[in-house]
């Protein structure tokens, strides 16, 4: 009998790959994947947990545990399809180290910031950690204290925190490490449309006739759309794939056009595009004329250093960085003029033939182009201007927001959309892309929030490298971190992170799920419930919610970071923390805990339990005594209906494979800004780009201006860092998976067998990269999937034994605060 | 977890695989040389199914690097994977 059942599964091993390939449909193929009668599985989805793409992946438990992942061939984003990294999913909950109970640091039974981390119960932490926050409060205000959170938060996590730390605490110290990621994306998009988010969709993919990758790798960071697009360039022979990057990686295999570029002149390079589209007679007048602005831009803005810095003094706008003036195509044809191809090649290093065919994909209108980026842009002390750049060419040729038109920012993280950008975790937003700058938007938040007038604070808060800075200089004193890695991830570790996080007038919680350098460098370690331990909601890059549900109980004493949150709100008064003058106006509001004014509001606590799903567990919500999730959902939800955000409703999405937003009357939408496509759009117009108060988008005239650091004399390479496939950001999870694990074990420096001579270091032999901040050390690595151009080194940051944020700069965009991971100088020097 | 036996786990695995279309001849002749690989709906077009057999998920993974570093492929990319653990069946 065995041989038989053998033959069974690999019949339905090859009938699903090939109708994932869309090789051929058999009808039944669907079935099979998750046909349990034979393994007793219980099968549910839930959408991937990793990157930006936003993988539905089917669930399998089995007495409490997962025990597998398929690509959910229902999924209108992966159909079936599921990258290494998410084919390892069941495993990441499983590593032997996980941490099951709070940890506090303490000496002879009492907390000590130099004490050894021991088991506490969660009474214990909240108290000192209720204490320190109520001390931070009383000593600095609301900008004493402090949070850092992550595009891996949940919608609803993200909520919560946002308003825990906005509306309770009164503090916009609150950023999510999307800054790290998709804060030039934002800014781009603001700037340039007035709102968030991609116009178009994954479905762009199979329509446009060419593609541009700007700064992306997608082989190895987004494989699963690299499938996409490789499954359409193979079937559409006249389809065009450009490469652009500073240095070769796997995706150049696929190239027609491979370009390496010297760092930092892709600015350069965009702006010889328009300028040939412009020369070239290919503008499109009647989309300009109806359709865009031009405005021409702050120049010399600076770095985003600290002020005393040489080259922030030396910046004549770094105070109006984002400012910029109005213009007109005339003097934006005169201001690229200057970028010709002789100029620009000469700069960057590209041919001069190699120049006129990317642009020549732009120029002729025939061709239906996608631009696709992710870090290479946004990591940029230049992203925003980056972002606009690539915008500008689209707008000339009015190659936009109709299928396979479409310049397309991916992102980094499963939710970095859904949470971060649209609940508005970062410092100076609220949900629904509005700022708390604005007083109307406050007021609005407030009356959504059934809070008194005026309580909410306007004052930009610290993001996330800034909150860094403030830790080490003793500005803020009571800080919450959760899901992620912070003291990896951020730039310059020695200067800047760990000595604020070590300050010992700080304290410093982190929740997790396994043991990082950051809950190593910690006061109090929460232990978290993760993924599918939790019901939970993510945003991809495409606009599209995806919900799941709780499958399995988190080990040990370990709790979702929204039971923490919503938890801790308990311990505050609103007496403690809000100002007399506004509870003398609403003495309602007197002797509340956060926890009734924030979460039992009547709009949060509105939908009984009767409504969960019977088949899932839910511990917060069993906990609280009311749907948490569906509450916390619906409130949130208000503020982007009827105004081009709209959610549909919180039991759709457990029942849909997720929706594009804006969702009008039951339908998702894939092309915004385009009448027919877009509801919001009005009749007659064409396209409207509604986020601007005229419809009209922006083409801004920005030059090109030199990276922070460069390679001098001594510090004489260039350094990028980056990701490798196996591994996702820290590697806090994947480093877990010992299969992933032993694929890419140590990070490398990838670096040219000649600069490798130059140096007398071989393949394999120990080096030190070592930049004017810090140092590693690593191993060479001449032949490898990455092979950079003489003059420059790629290091990945997975590595927790070889941080690569020693040696990094903390240059940051100045007008998006987004740090440049892509460039700093080093030397590298034999072991 | 059904970890019993893991002596007699055969796994299960299928992927598919892109390659450039001018290298699709030389591609599949190497892939099909492969220990542990079958190749099914092989398309001229530049893809086809590479079904898997091997002890192990550390298999399924050197199996993949291997097909990634063969010259023309473009990418590979797993679909499915089942443990046959030889008890349950019938």
């Amino acid at each position: 009998m065995k041989t038989t059942r053998r033959d069974f599964i690999k019949q339905n091993a090859v009938a699903t790959a090939v109708a994932a390939a869309g090789l051929s449909l058999p009808a039944s193929a669907s079935n099979l994947v998750t046909d349990s009668s034979k393994t007793k599985l219980k099968w549910s989805k839930a959408a991937c947990r990793f990157c930006g793409t936003g993988c539905s992946v089917n669930v399998a438990t089995k007495a409490g545990r997962v025990v597998a992942t398929h690509g959910d061939i229902n999924s209108p984003v992966n159909k079936g399809l599921n990258c290494v990294k998410g084919y390892f999913l069941s495993k990441i909950m499983y590593g032997k180290d996980r941490l099951t109970q709070p940890l506090l640091r303490k000496k002879d039974g009492k907390y000590d910031k130099n004490g050894e981390f021991t088991a506490v119960s969660w009474d214990e932490a909240f108290d000192i950690m209720a204490e320190k926050f109520k001390a931070a409060l009383k000593a600095k205000g609301p900008r004493g204290v402090g949070m850092f959170g992550s595009g891996q938060w949940t919608v609803w996590e993200g909520y919560a925190a946002a308003k825990l730390m906005k509306a309770g605490f009164l503090s916009n110290n609150i950023d999510p490490n999307a800054r790290h990621c998709m804060a030039s994306a934002v800014g781009g998009f603001m700037r340039t449309f007035g709102i968030d988010e991609p116009m178009g969709c994954y479905d762009d993919f199979e329509h446009a006739d060419a593609f541009v990758l700007w700064g992306s790798n997608m082989a190895e960071m987004h494989p699963i759309l690299w499938t996409r697009l490789t499954d359409r360039r193979l079937s559409a022979p006249h389809v065009k794939v450009a490469v652009l990057s500073t240095y070769q990686h796997r995706s150049f295999d696929l190239a027609d056009i491979p370009m390496v570029f010297t760092p930092q002149t892709d600015m350069a390079i965009l702006n010889y595009i328009a300028n040939y589209i412009i020369q070239n007679k290919q503008v499109n007048k009647n989309f300009v004329n109806k359709h865009v602005n031009f405005r021409m831009g702050n120049a010399d803005i600076g770095y985003g250093l600290r002020p005393e810095h040489p080259l922030e003094k030396k910046a004549v706008n770094n105070k109006k960085a984002g400012g910029s003036k109005p213009s007109s195509f005339d003097e934006f044809a005169k201001f690229v003029s200057k970028y010709d191809a002789d100029t620009v090649s000469e700069l960057s290093g590209v041919s001069k033939q190699s120049l006129k065919k990317l642009a020549e994909i732009y120029a002729d209108p025939k061709i239906k182009v996608m631009s696709l980026w992710t870090m290479g842009v946004n990591q940029h002390t230049r992203g925003v201007w980056v972002n606009n750049m690539i915008y500008n060419i689209h707008l000339l040729t009015g190659k936009i927001s109709t299928p396979g038109n479409s310049p397309f920012s991916l992102t980094g993280q499963p939710s970095a959309c859904g949470t971060a950008r649209e609940v508005g975790t970062f410092s100076h937003r609220l949900p629904a892309d509005m700022v708390v700058k604005n007083p109307a938007h406050r007021k609005f938040a407030e009356k959504k929030w059934k809070l008194p007038e005026g309580l909410l604070p306007g004052w930009v808060g610290a993001h996330a490298v800034l909150q860094n800075r403030h830790l080490r200089d003793s500005k803020i004193n009571a800080y919450w971190v959760q899901v992620n890695n912070n003291v990896q991830a951020a730039p310059n570790m020695n200067e800047e992170t760990l000595p604020g996080y070590r300050n010992p007038d700080n304290f410093i919680v982190v929740s997790d799920a396994y043991p990082t350098v950051t809950t190593q460098a910690a006061d109090l370690i929460l232990p978290t419930a993760m993924w599918v331990e939790k019901e939970g909601a993510y945003g991809n890059a495409e606009r599209r919610t995806q919900f799941w549900y709780q499958m399995v109980n988190a080990p040990g004493e370990s709790k979702s970071d929204l039971w923490q949150l919503v938890e801790f709100s308990k311990r505050f008064k609103t007496d403690e923390v809000w100002p007399k003058k506004i509870l003398d106006k609403n003495p309602e509001y007197r002797g509340k805990t956060l926890y009734q004014v924030l979460f039992t509001n009547g709009q949060v606590d509105k939908y009984p339990l009767k409504d969960l799903n019977p088949d899932f567990e839910n511990h917060e919500s069993k906990h609280f005594g009311f749907y948490l999730q569906k509450g916390l959902f619906e409130e949130y939800a208000k503020f982007g209906r009827g105004k081009a955000h709209d959610l549909a409703d919180f039991d759709t999405y457990h029942a849909t494979r997720g929706l594009r937003w804006p969702v009008v009357n039951g339908k998702e939408t894939l092309w915004r800004f385009k009448e027919g496509t877009d509801p919001y759009v009005k009749k007659g117009k064409g396209f409207e780009f509604y986020g601007k108060k005229d419809g009209k988008a922006v083409i801004f005239a920005l030059p090109y201006e030199p990276a922070a650091e460069s390679p001098d004399k001594e510090y004489d390479l260039w350094l990028s860092t980056g990701r490798v496939l196996e591994h996702w950001h820290s590697g806090s999870m994947t480093q877990r998976v010992p299969e992933l694990y032993r694929a890419f074990p140590d990070a490398v420096v990838f670096m040219h067998p000649d600069d490798a001579r130059k140096r007398g270091v071989r393949r394999g032999d120990e080096v030190k990269v070592i930049s004017r901040r810090g140092e590693i050390l690593t191993r060479v690595e001449t032949r490898g999937r990455n092979k950079p151009p003489t003059g420059l080194v790629y290091v990945p940051w997975f590595d927790a034994s070889q941080l690569i944020n020693k040696v990094t700069l903390d240059a940051t965009d100045p007008i998006s605060k987004e740090a440049d991971f892509k460039k700093c100088a080093v030397k590298v020097v034999k072991a | 977890m059904h970890m019993a036996l893991e002596t007699n786990q055969v796994h299960i695995s299928s992927l598919v695989v892109h390659c450039l279309p001018d290298k699709y001849k030389q591609v599949l002749a190497s892939v099909k040389k492969m220990d542990q690989v079958e190749i099914h709906a092989p398309d001229p077009a530049g893809k086809f199914v590479a079904l898997l057999e091997t002890e192990n998920e550390q298999g399924i993974l050197a199996v993949i690097d291997q097909i990634q570093t063969v010259n023309g492929v473009l990418n590979t990319t797993m679909v499915y994977h089942e443990i046959d653990d030889g008890i349950e069946g019938e």
